[in-house]
């Protein structure tokens, strides 16, 4: 059992409408509540339009919910000091092109105001592999060496708390391998990381835990210790077929 | 503070790309010899002039070239950055929104300025010094017309940023040469006679189609008298272009993708 102290994130009844009062309104999120804890790795699934990726950027303070509360470690997503405890990684793979991956990476670097930024710079290229591309132009890369580069500055400055928005979704298999094995290493080290993914698989594998969302609501949370090897993907289907869950 | 300085460095740099590098050293080479040719070739062997008044000179060049250098360096500021994600990487960081404009309008201006000085002050200085007239340079008095210019800058930048903020891509360009055509135009020709005699003409003139920093440029380099009201309505204008700029910044989308 999680205690108060623990908790690092607390959304409760989140709503959010999209061109509200025309004929394409569209519920993204309905009266979500959930609440992360510090040291797990969480996972957001589901279908297409669910709503996953509202919910990111109400969290990442890039637009405002219309109702509801969500509190990052006692801050509002829009208090800059939320920018100490929360990093982000973008799922699009349209990181600004000018940049090569280091002049990039020493932007990012010195915008966290981070010492000796080399040394961490270093460690990270050499744990996602791209140290051989250091020096190439971002417009050069592959959509998996972008969304690597994007994974990197999310784990830059060390955050407690990582959002990650389908960091899998270009990678190849041993890169998935690569950030498997180190968003374990950061759940040793008691940090958070939510995980929006489609690939089910994936999120059996690395997370404690899964929040299934549809049409903005909550379907199911599960602690994944709780539950057989490949639960996900059956229930998933039992979903597809009964719209029940479990 | 220190983050603040960081971002104006960073996006003057993402400014001066090759392209822009290369457009910019071309027409300064060939600024430069054009200015240079008379002296070569001797054409102005025959000019009186003894003095050439400096400021005269860049305030004709300037009225030119702040406007086309502003088109330049603003297109899609906000909107160009939108869409290849830039704000939503940049604003992952300890940056409020408000520092993020004003940095690229910092940012821009410093662009601008420089192109206002390759451009506009070394090719009088080469065109003087090629026919070996003296220039007349009264120090209070180019201060005093380059400030102005500055804020004419400004001014622009910051209509240009609000426009970019709903205009897609290049957009706020076009809509400001248009807005600047109109302007020169409509507004301080046919329209003024009988609008200007009314508030809100007025309001409607020096407002919304401003041109107080540059008409304050020219009373203050030609009769040197203060030009209080050119610049009243020139601050008047920046305010509400740059409080409607910070307003539409702060309720902008930037991040456009879905589930």
């Amino acid at each position: 059992m999680q205690s108060k102290a623990n908790e690092i994130l607390k959304i409760e009844n989140l709503s959010k409408t999209y061109n509200k009062g025309s004929k394409s309104e569209t519920k993204a999120l309905r009266n979500i509540s959930l609440t992360l804890y510090s040291g797990e790795i969480t996972g957001l699934i589901g279908p297409n339009g669910a709503g996953k990726t509202t919910l990111i950027k109400i969290i990442m303070g890039f637009e405002p919910a219309d109702s509801g509360l969500v509190s990052i470690s006692g801050f509002e997503p829009n208090d800059l000091d939320v920018k100490n405890i929360l990093s982000y990684q973008a799922d699009a793979h349209f990181v600004s092109k000018d940049f090569t991956v280091w002049s990039y990476l020493k932007m990012h670097s010195l915008l966290y105001d981070i010492d000796k930024y080399e040394e961490r710079l270093n460690f990270l290229l050499e744990k996602f592999s791209l140290s051989d591309a250091k020096h190439k132009k971002i417009n050069g890369l592959s959509k998996g060496m972008r969304q690597k580069l994007e994974l990197i500055v999310s784990f830059l400055n060390n955050s407690k708390f990582v959002l990650l928005d389908e960091p899998t979704s270009a990678l190849d298999p041993p890169s998935v391998f690569e950030l498997r094995d180190f968003i374990g290493n950061y759940r040793s080290e008691g940090k958070t990381v939510l995980f929006s993914s489609h690939h089910l698989t994936e999120v059996e594998k690395v997370c404690d835990r899964v929040i299934f969302i549809d049409k903005g609501e909550i379907v199911s949370d599960v602690y994944l210790s709780s539950v057989e090897t490949g639960f996900l993907e059956d229930a998933f289907l039992k979903y597809e077929r009964e719209r029940r869950f479990l | 503070m220190r983050l603040f300085y960081k971002l104006i460095m960073i996006d003057f740099l993402r400014q001066w790309n090759f392209t822009k590098v290369s457009i910019l050293l071309v027409l300064t080479v060939i600024a430069g010899f054009l200015s240079a040719l008379p002296g070569i070739m001797g054409w102005v062997a025959e000019i009186p002039a003894l003095y050439m008044p400096l400021t005269d000179y860049l305030l004709q060049i300037w009225k030119i070239i702040v406007p086309f250098s502003v088109l330049f360096f603003s297109s899609g500021i906000i909107a160009g950055d939108i869409k290849n994600h830039w704000i939503r990487s940049i604003l992952i960081h300890r940056i409020t929104r408000q520092d993020l404009l004003l940095s690229k309008i910092i940012a821009t201006l410093v662009s601008v300025i420089i192109t206002m000085m390759l451009l506009g002050a070394l090719p009088v200085i080469v065109f003087a010094t090629g026919i070996g007239v003296k220039l007349d340079f009264n120090i209070l008095n180019f201060v005093q017309v380059l400030m102005y210019f500055i804020f004419e800058a400004i001014l622009f930048i910051t209509i240009a940023t609000w426009l970019s903020c709903f205009l897609n891509g290049f957009m706020n360009i076009f809509v400001l040469a248009f807005w600047m055509f109109l302007d020169n135009i409509l507004m301080k020709g046919v329209l003024s006679l009988w609008m200007s005699n009314s508030f809100a003409g007025s309001v409607i003139i020096d407002v919304f189609f401003p041109s107080g920093f540059s008409e304050a440029a020219i009373v203050a380099s030609t009769s040197g008298i203060f030009p209080y009201e050119s610049l009243l309505w020139g601050f008047a204008s920046l305010s509400f272009f740059l409080g409607i700029a910070i307003f539409s910044f702060s309720k902008i989308n930037i991040d456009k993708s879905s589930d």
